[in-house]
């Protein structure tokens, strides 16, 4: 047979004292603590198909601690028992991208600290803010091109919204090293030792890593049942555009509404998947699958109607314009849910039965095959910088809709895409890898003079 | 295709590329070429060649490398020797160089075909050249102003003196 390569050696290794524990781990138990990195469990030998399960595991039981209920200062609330209602969970109580990188490249607030809402939320409520409508961020415009993309619309003509959230490990690399800011990027990078690269999380040192989440949110209405739902008042932010040459002339808003949690990647940089872990979760009637026969497509869904005969997985047509009802999307899910995340999804829905969190589903996790072995997570591999993802597409439906799929280059890798994150700055000394997150492109210039 | 086969097909491969059996084929590999292109090879060499190629290399294996290589390719004009620098093509290039004519299967001396794109994108002849493929690069911003990563970690193989490290 063939050999194994040394890494896995190593992976298993580390992880013997486990394997007891692990191979009993088929009955779900829900935990508030995050998972620090992957447990290997290894029987005999580690297959793809074997990690590739153990991957899933950490995605869901990092699904079910950052969904915990938190206290007032952001932490789990153990007392609560998850899907407790009317609560915040974990990953809210986290910051959200506007809260970090602020006009005129401002210091952040600190992080038990509330930033202040965007000016057009004030006095509308102490809600969170939910603003972009898929990946049409300004700054990234030009990036973004080659992909087909575009706004999602809900069954009742409605924009979904995303939030970006990050754990404190992750905030406190940004603050510290002043990369808020485009100068304080070059500031950090002009130290020619410097590079971009988020603390990692480890089982051996008992310690999570950078975490950023990505959410996708339905507005809900009369047609939703609200109780199917992680559902949250919240403040949908509208930024205004005045230039027609951007597209539609919309004036600035900001209204509080009720909104429904469909779409959930959750990313975590660790020891052992130093490109870190890609987590994506949906509601379970977001979409059918592509191979779903039409007989059995019922749903109702809320991203594609049986009835309507419209093309399938095109974005709307332009101008984009949130403050008008548009026409429903027609969506499927191009690459359908492996059997294996099914029967899982299966087992964790199960033990979050009562709760709304049974109504979410993993699709898949991401992680390299072939993760770089810097013991201080900070230097890529030369030669494989990205890491032979598995798989090598993935998409969440509501997130990555218009480019599902399984075309090099065109279809959604999560670590392919990222894998071309950049900072800011873009003069010399250098624009630099951003360590697989585009939020540092987001930094905005203090206007000092270099 | 059993395991033996396919295991046999990578061994062959290694022997014909200089390139190392875990190079060619990595464990816990998501893109898993291989067997994609033992199917490649098998149908463009026609079935019955092809086992031929792979009962040659098996009655042969253990014996020192230039031994083997003069037995698969020293008949220059057999479809043995012929199959055999396609399937080196393969890997290195991620085409399949129809070697010879098989009017059965419909297949023309001189005909290439990209067998996919990843084995375009993950073929050989670009690490072997320290690159990447163009119209793929997984190389981070400003890699360009770099030195290239060596051969070796490239490839496993060591660069001969005076080559490019
Ligand atoms: C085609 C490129 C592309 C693909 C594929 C892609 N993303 Fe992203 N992602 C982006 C961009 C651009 C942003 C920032 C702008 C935005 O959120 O609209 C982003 C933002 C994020 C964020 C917020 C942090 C950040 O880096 O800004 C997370 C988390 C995330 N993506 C996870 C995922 C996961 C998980 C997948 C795969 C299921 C995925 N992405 C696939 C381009 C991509």
């Amino acid at each position: 047979m063939r050999k194994r390569p040394k890494h896995l050696a190593c992976l298993g290794a580390g992880f013997t004292s486990v394997l007891a524990v692990a191979a009993v781990a088929d009955s779900p138990v829900l935990s508030p603590q995050i998972p620090f990195d992957v447990t290997v469990v290894v029987p005999p030998t580690p297959t793809l198909e074997s990690l590739q399960h153990d991957f899933d595991l950490l995605s869901w039981k990092t699904f079910v601690a950052l969904n915990w209920p938190a206290k007032p200062d952001g932490s789990a609330d153990t007392d609560a028992p998850i899907g407790k209602p009317n609560t915040t969970t974990v990953w809210e109580s986290w910051k959200e991208s506007y809260e970090i990188f602020l006009p005129k490249g401002q210091k952040p607030v600190g992080w038990h600290e509330k930033a202040p809402l965007p000016a057009a939320c004030e006095g509308k409520g102490n809600l969170p803010v939910l603003q972009q409508m898929g990946k049409v961020a300004g700054v990234l415009d030009e990036f973004i091109q080659p992909f087909k993309t575009g706004p999602l619309v809900d069954q009742s003509g409605q924009y979904t919204r995303n939030a970006i959230m990050v754990n404190q490990p992750m905030f406190d690399d940004i603050v510290n090293n002043g990369l808020y800011s485009k100068e304080g990027q070059q500031a950090f990078l002009g130290k020619s030792d410097n590079r971009i690269a988020f603390a990692c999380g480890s089982n051996e040192d008992k310690r999570v890593g950078a975490i950023m989440v990505k959410s996708a949110w339905k507005v809900l209405d009369a047609s939703d049942k609200a109780d199917e739902f992680h559902a949250v008042d919240a403040l949908v932010y509208t930024p205004g555009n005045d230039d027609p040459d951007k597209g539609a002339l919309i004036p600035e808003s900001c209204s509080a509404q009720k909104v429904g949690l469909v779409g959930l990647h959750i990313v975590h940089k660790t020891q052992d998947a130093q490109q870190w872990v890609w987590s994506t979760f949906e509601h379970v009637r977001n979409v059918p699958e592509k191979t779903t026969p039409m007989s059995e497509r019922k749903g109702p869904y809320l991203f594609y109607d049986a009835k309507a005969d419209r093309p399938i997985n095109e974005p709307p047509a332009l101008p984009w314009d949130p403050s008008k009802k548009a026409v429903p999307s027609q969506i499927v899910r191009e690459i359908p849910i492996t059997a294996a995340a099914q029967a899982l999804n299966q087992q964790w829905r199960g033990a979050l039965a009562g709760t709304v969190w049974a109504n979410y589903q993993l699709v898949s996790t991401q992680w390299p095959t072939k993760p770089a072995k810097d013991p201080k997570c900070q230097v890529p591999d030369p030669v494989n910088p990205l890491g032979s993802p598995a798989p090598s597409f993935l998409a969440n439906a509501t997130l990555e809709t218009y480019n599902q799929g399984t075309v090099p280059q065109a279809s959604s890798s999560c670590m392919e895409c990222h894998n071309n994150a950049t900072t800011r700055v873009t003069e010399s000394p250098r624009t630099s890898f951003a360590d697989f997150t585009f939020l540092l492109e987001r930094a905005q210039s203090t206007g000092a003079k270099e | 295709m059993n395991d033996q086969n396919l295991q046999n097909f990578i061994e062959l491969s290694a022997l014909l590329t200089g390139l190392s059996s875990d190079h060619l084929a990595p464990s816990d590999d998501p893109v898993n070429l291989p067997p994609v292109f033992f199917a490649t090879a098998q149908s463009g060499m026609g079935a019955a060649a092809f086992s031929n190629l792979l009962e040659l290399f098996v009655s042969l294996k253990g014996r020192p490398e230039k031994e083997i290589a003069a037995a698969i390719l020293d008949r220059k004009d057999s479809p043995i020797a012929q199959g055999a620098r396609s399937i080196m093509k393969l890997w290195l290039l991620g085409s399949w160089y129809q070697p010879y004519d098989l009017k059965d299967a419909q297949k023309t001396k001189g005909d290439i075909h990209v067998v996919s794109d990843q084995a375009y994108k993950e073929s050989w002849a670009w690490k072997i050249a320290q690159a990447h493929p163009m119209g793929y690069s997984q190389y981070h911003f400003g890699y360009w102003a770099e030195q290239p990563p060596t051969l070796e970690q490239f490839t496993g193989v060591k660069a001969k003196e005076g080559q490019q490290p």
